[in-house]
């Protein structure tokens, strides 16, 4: 809640008298009347300004082109903000650099520009741009053309993806300037066959790796062996590109560019944009049953503050989490404003699954303000031009702070105020931030992780790399040391996928020897590409697309399909030709699938035991793990009263993943102190385990999505752990939920004393008296179970029992903690 | 420490410790040797662990190779030593049903049918077949051609060369050698070469860093012989053309998807056994590709058997398709008096009536289709029948303006065009009958 002088700032900023008559419309009108209403301006948490700075411009650089400064001329750009002419000069001396700057703070132009100006020097020029996304190829594709039409540049810009028609292919590879393509494509569709792509590699004097913050994790780091692959591949055609990276605001821009190469990287951060004054606002939605701490939806508090925001004219994004949410809020916030003769087709969803057309006719519009309201996953937080909003409004917590700002970057005018608004949901983390909303701002934004020598992708790369080219003793791979990369390739010599010969002149040589071709079996992403399509059975039409994780939970038979504010209901799911078909239907529910977790471990490489405060030692480990997950049914939810008015059955092969994970198992001893009947307990340490997980993501400071957490019971029978591992007794698994893992398993067993301690504090604090979604969670849901539970004190005591015992704390000083 | 730990101890160090200022140096070049080697040490923990119970120990198997049994002889070649088996075959060698020689100089459309357009010359004797066996069948630039046949007339023999890659990296002699071939010839033929063979060595040729000039004409196969036999035989490949047109069956021959491992596995053992096959089945290629050129000119100059109206008739559309249309005219009508083929008879009116048409002939064409619908026994095809009636149709509406008969055809063509077309139709003549019969 605000305290007075926070509201008085508030009246300041609003218009000085209303005048009844006219209709309030803009940013400051709805602020003031969110302030004057008590149900919005109770449950506003968090109001930070952040004031708008007048930026810093520079003349147009003199060693550009004559043509460029015409051209930049005649669309009215004089000069340039300080960071573009800082990134023009470093990349124009061939150095290369990262810009890490705000959204709409003309990135594109910081690598459009030497590009451009090298083409108009020598048209034989050639420049790779990457996207991580097809729809991000297209948009700068377009973008770049009207530059070049205006410069007088008659190179092309060509898009290279799995889309290009046969001859645009053709005509990529022999005349394109620049080459506009995906990792993905760079990867499997022109490394492999670069003999053919010979005029590119050998006039290459740029690649541009554009939203350098999605390529994380394993996804960066494979990208980071595809630029390896791609930098020898040049070399060997006589080019040495300079790399310009560009990146939305993260923790570590230059470091994270850095690893990306192996070289060092120029960091351009300082943005030269002049912004307009931003307000940014928490909104936690009020309680609606105190007994369970549940607090009102937060898709349906963001429904209300976009559709007051919308009314009053003011432009608005809604960031939903989900491309069910965003369909959801769609329907919401048109069946809302149709009632203020506000048309349907002024508001509209914007999500990966929509074909491309659709995209950009939505994209167009809302550049040229026809849609009013667009409501959007997180495809809308990447460089798509939609021109500038006036509001945001995230629902929810997108899973990190770099995320959060990147949202919030949609919304602001140069001059004009501007409203950003993160609404929080139920979920612990959104609740922590509730909690601590200055994190927002205080604890600056994530780094991005990559490990380019983890070596299961680094050897997959190797294999594609001597695809592409034989190998000889004292050539290079990035920055890979030569003797590493010696055993890497002997590796693969012992494995007989490569062939190690003398040449004439006696140097050792290695060449590919098997009959695959490596790259086809190499993903980027830990998430197939291999899309199911969703086929209308009413006219046979395809509408849209997904990917395959996705299916599972969200393309089961039966299940609601919900796309652009329609429902649509899974008739057949032909899981092997990658197919559904759907047919339309006006449900009053939607669908909600429920998964198991099967854990079998594989390997312990840790083993550790904690100490506690009653003399008991419970056990951690850290090692390889299999994972099934399994989707065991769905729930029908109702629309409204998102009551669960049903279940269904759901028969689909199983997901398995093999990970990195983290375990901490109760000794039997501890779970009769405990003095309840085992099912009890281990359902009190599953409440447990989720804010253990809630603590992990905020304080390794990664998506929760990023880990999974289970609890598993060896004698209840139900689970099978793998013999020979003595986990006997109730076990916590939190884990990677990326294959491989990306290493977050073992700073959880590294960093497990403050991370349990900091569990603990969380259930302490909440203010729930038996345990909310925002601490331990709910319960498995097995009546008995609750039944009994209520015999032996709350779940959320038992919870905290557990959680004072393994945090070594005698209640007494919990007691102090906690007042 | 466990290669997880390892992995880990990376993680947690280097991945994640230089936060908040950006590195001075990441490169490995200017990073001191002590750096080097913390990183070799984690890089060989790591790969240790990989291979971890997985791993081939019997690795002696790579050991120097014994090329004493391969096929063919090392010649000489400039600096260098190619490895090259040579055959001869004189006057009045065959393949199958058909002669490996150049006697399908004698017949002067050839080339143009095999390519698809008019050439404006016939080709010479002066050719040159290539086909390679390679290391993989996906393509891209690490496959390997370890094989490369090529064929070529002097004199009165046909002669064949195939060069074979003893091993990896010594492939650029073998590529300077097909280039000045490839150069030498005036044309190059091939069996799917547009698409596989010829990017495959041009890749290699820019590996390789040798110069390859392009082949002044490259008359694909594949592609010619789908043009004039694809009527007459189930699928377009060489060993099914081989079969049904040439008349020879391989015995023992490999398998081409036993071909890449067949060399991987001559590399690790120096086992040539199966190097000898596949040099057997490189030389069947080369020597059915040489037939082929005979059969087709033979095929495309007159038909060999009733059952080659097929053949005749792809020859008709061929001569079409160049735009010799009294050849194509000539074709179409032996094709109708082939009298045991009745729905190829009827394409061949179709074919017919077509010319026709563009001629303005429209009487002509109505006849000729009707002639051979005259024979209608219940064999005729539905798809071919109706597009019969639909051109009748439409002749007799919009040309010979005789509206009974358009009517009558008109009834009879419906499942051709969308239904609601081939009402209209109906109707239309129908509401022009009414009219006229007013005007009476």
């Amino acid at each position: 809640m605000l305290n007075s002088n926070q509201r008085s700032e508030f009246a300041q900023s609003s218009p000085d008298r209303r005048e009844p008559w006219k209709k309030m419309t803009g940013v400051a009108a709805v602020l003031q009347k969110w302030l004057g209403t008590g149900r919005i301006s109770n449950n506003l948490v968090f109001d930070h300004r952040v004031g708008a700075a007048e930026g810093q411009s520079l003349p147009l650089p003199s060693h550009l082109s004559a043509t460029i400064h015409k051209a930049l001329g005649a669309k009215e750009i004089p000069s340039l903000y300080s960071h573009q002419a800082q990134a023009v000069d470093y990349a124009m001396k061939g150095e290369h650099l990262v810009i890490a700057t705000p959204t709409a703070s003309g990135k594109s132009l910081c690598y459009n520009l030497p590009v451009l100006q090298a083409l108009s020097e020598a048209p034989s020029t050639r420049a790779l741009y990457l996207f991580p996304t097809k729809a991000l190829s297209r948009d700068q594709e377009e973008n770049l053309r009207g530059l070049m039409q205006d410069c007088g540049i008659h190179a092309g810009a060509v898009t290279y993806d799995g889309d290009t028609p046969a001859d645009a292919r053709r005509a990529a590879r022999n005349r394109g300037g620049v080459v506009l393509t995906n990792p993905d494509m760079l990867h499997t569709g022109i490394l492999p066959h670069h003999a053919s792509w010979a005029r590119l590699f050998s006039e290459l004097k740029y690649v541009v790796v554009d939203e350098l913050h999605i390529y994380r994790g394993v996804f960066g780091s494979h990208l980071a062996n595809v630029l390896r692959r791609l930098k020898r591949i040049a070399n060997f055609h006589g080019a040495d590109p300079t790399f310009i990276f560009a990146s939305a605001t993260i923790g570590n821009p230059a470091e994270h560019a850095g690893q990306m190469i192996g070289e060092s990287v120029r960091l351009v951060s300082e943005s030269g944009a002049p912004t307009g004054d931003k307000r940014v606002l928490l909104y936690n939605p009020p309680v609606v049953n105190a007994e369970l701490g549940i607090r009102e939806s937060c898709v349906k508090a963001a429904v209300r503050l976009a559709a007051d925001l919308v009314r009053a004219d003011v432009s608005t994004i809604v960031f939903g989490q989900s491309r069910n949410g965003v369909e959801v809020m769609l329907k919401y916030l048109r069946e809302r404003l149709a009632r203020d003769k506000i048309s349907p087709e002024q508001i509209h969803a914007y999500r990966g699954g929509y074909l491309p057309g659709k995209r950009r006719e939505i994209e167009k519009n809302l550049r040229e303000g026809r849609i009013k309201c667009v409501v959007a996953t997180n495809a809308l937080e990447l460089g798509i031009d939609i021109g500038s909003l006036d509001a945001v409004v995230c629902a929810g917590y997108p899973g990190s702070i770099a995320s959060v700002w990147q949202r919030f970057g949609r919304a602001g005018r140069r001059r004009d105020l501007s409203l950003a608004v993160l609404v929080t949901n139920s979920s612990p983390v959104d609740q922590f931030f509730a909690h601590f909303p200055e994190a927002l701002v205080e604890s600056g934004t994530e780094h991005a992780r990559i490990d380019p020598d983890n070596i299961e992708i680094f050897i997959q790369h190797l294999k594609c790399a001597a695809f592409e080219l034989p190998f000889e003793v004292g050539h290079t791979f990035g920055d890979v040391p030569p003797e590493g990369l010696v055993d890497g390739l002997e590796y693969l010599v012992e494995n007989k996928l490569l062939y190690r010969s003398e040449s004439e002149d006696g140097v050792t040589m290695y060449h590919w020897a098997a009959d695959a071709y490596p790259a086809n079996h190499v993903s980027l992403r830990s998430v197939s590409w291999d899309n199911f399509v969703i086929i209308d059975q009413e006219n046979e039409k395809t509408i849209a697309e997904m990917d395959w994780r996705s299916t599972h939970t969200m393309l089961h038979e039966q299940a609601i399909y919900q796309h652009m504010g329609e429902q649509f209901q899974v008739e057949k799911l032909d899981f092997d030709n990658h197919k559904a078909f759907v047919r339309k239907v006006k449900p009053d529910y939607y669908t909600d699938a429920m998964t198991y977790v099967r854990v079998a471990v594989l390997d312990q490489d840790e083993g550790e035991v904690l100490p506690t405060s009653i003399g008991i030692n419970a056990q951690i480990g850290l090692g390889e793990v299999n994972l099934t997950e399994k989707i065991v049914g769905y729930k029908k939810i109702k629309y409204n009263t998102h009551e669960n008015v049903g279940y269904g059955d759901v028969r689909l092969p199983d997901m398995q993943m093999h990970t990195t994970s983290f375990w901490l198992t109760i000794p039997n001893e501890m779970v009769t102190q405990l003095d309840a009947p085992r099912p009890v307990v281990v359902d009190a340490l599953r409440g447990f385990a989720k804010a253990l997980h809630t603590v992990s993501a905020v304080g390794l400071m990664t998506d929760p999505k990023d880990l999974g957490h289970t609890v598993k019971d060896p004698q209840t029978g139900e689970e099978t752990l793998d013999e020979g591992h003595s986990l006997y007794a109730p076990t916590v698994f939190i884990y990677d939920k990326i294959p491989g893992g990306v290493g977050l398993a073992p700073r959880i067993f590294d960093e497990r004393d403050g991370l349990v301690k900091g569990a603990y504090l969380l259930i302490e604090r909440c203010t729930c008296r038996h345990g909310c979604p925002a601490c331990i969670g709910p319960s498995i849901g097995d009546d008995q179970i609750s039944q009994e539970t209520q015999n032996f004190g709350s779940r959320k005591s038992l919870s905290l029992r557990i959680g004072s015992w393994l945090s070594n704390h005698p209640s007494e000083v919990i007691d102090d903690v906690a007042h | 420490m466990s290669h997880i730990k390892r992995r880990l101890a990376r993680l947690n160090g280097s991945g994640g410790r230089q936060e908040d200022e950006a590195p001075k140096t990441i490169s490995a070049k200017s990073s001191g040797g002590a750096l080097d080697g913390v990183k070799l040490a984690q890089f060989r923990g790591r790969l240790r662990g990989l291979g971890r119970g997985k791993r081939n120990e019997d690795s002696s198997l790579i050991a120097d190779i014994e090329r004493v049994d391969l096929p063919g002889v090392e010649e000489n070649f400039g600096q260098s030593k190619i490895q090259i088996v040579r055959e001869t075959f004189h006057g009045k060698a065959s393949h199958g049903d058909f002669m490996v020689d150049s006697l399908w100089r004698d017949y002067p459309k050839l080339g143009n049918f095999l390519n698809g357009a008019d050439l404006g010359e016939n080709i010479g004797p002066n050719v040159l077949f290539l086909d390679t066996e390679t290391t993989g069948l996906a393509g891209g630039t690490g496959t390997i051609p370890f094989m490369i046949g090529l064929g070529y007339f002097q004199g009165g023999t046909f002669n064949t060369e195939q060069l074979i890659l003893r091993q990896p990296g010594q492939e650029k002699p073998i590529l300077r050698y097909v280039a000045e071939k490839i150069e030498a010839a005036d044309a190059l033929i091939t069996f799917n070469g547009k698409s596989y063979d010829l990017p495959l060595i041009r890749s290699r040729c820019v590996l390789g860093r040798v110069k390859l000039r392009e082949p002044g004409l490259h008359l694909d196969l594949l592609h010619g012989c789908r043009r004039i036999f694809g009527g007459i035989t189930t699928d377009g490949r060489l060993t099914t053309l081989e079969r049904d047109i040439l008349g020879f069956i391989r015995e023992d021959d490999i398998p081409g998807a036993e071909i890449p491992e067949a060399y991987f596995e001559f590399l690790r053992s120096g086992e040539t056994k199966k190097i000898h096959q596949i040099a057997k089945h490189n030389l069947w290629d080369l020597l059915a590709m040489a037939a082929l050129m005979n059969a087709s000119g033979l095929y495309t100059h007159k038909p060999q058997s009733h059952d080659d109206a097929r053949v005749w008739l792809a020859v008709a559309k061929l001569n079409r398709r160049l735009s010799w249309d009294t050849d194509a005219i000539e074709r179409a009508k032996e094709v109708c008096a082939c009298s045991d083929a009745a729905n190829v008879a009827l394409q061949g009116a179709l074919l017919l009536a077509q010319m026709y048409r563009r001629q303005k002939l429209y009487r002509d064409a109505a006849d000729c289709l009707e002639m051979i619908l005259a024979k209608d026994d219940g064999a005729f095809d539905s798809a071919p029948l109706n597009e019969a009636h639909l051109v009748l149709a439409k002749i007799y509406e919009h040309q010979l303006k005789d509206l009974t008969k358009a009517l009558h055809y008109a009834r009879l063509s419906p499942p051709l065009e969308e239904r609601h077309l081939s009402q209209k139709r109906v109707s239309r003549i129908e509401s022009k009958m009414m009219r006229l019969q007013v005007e009476a």
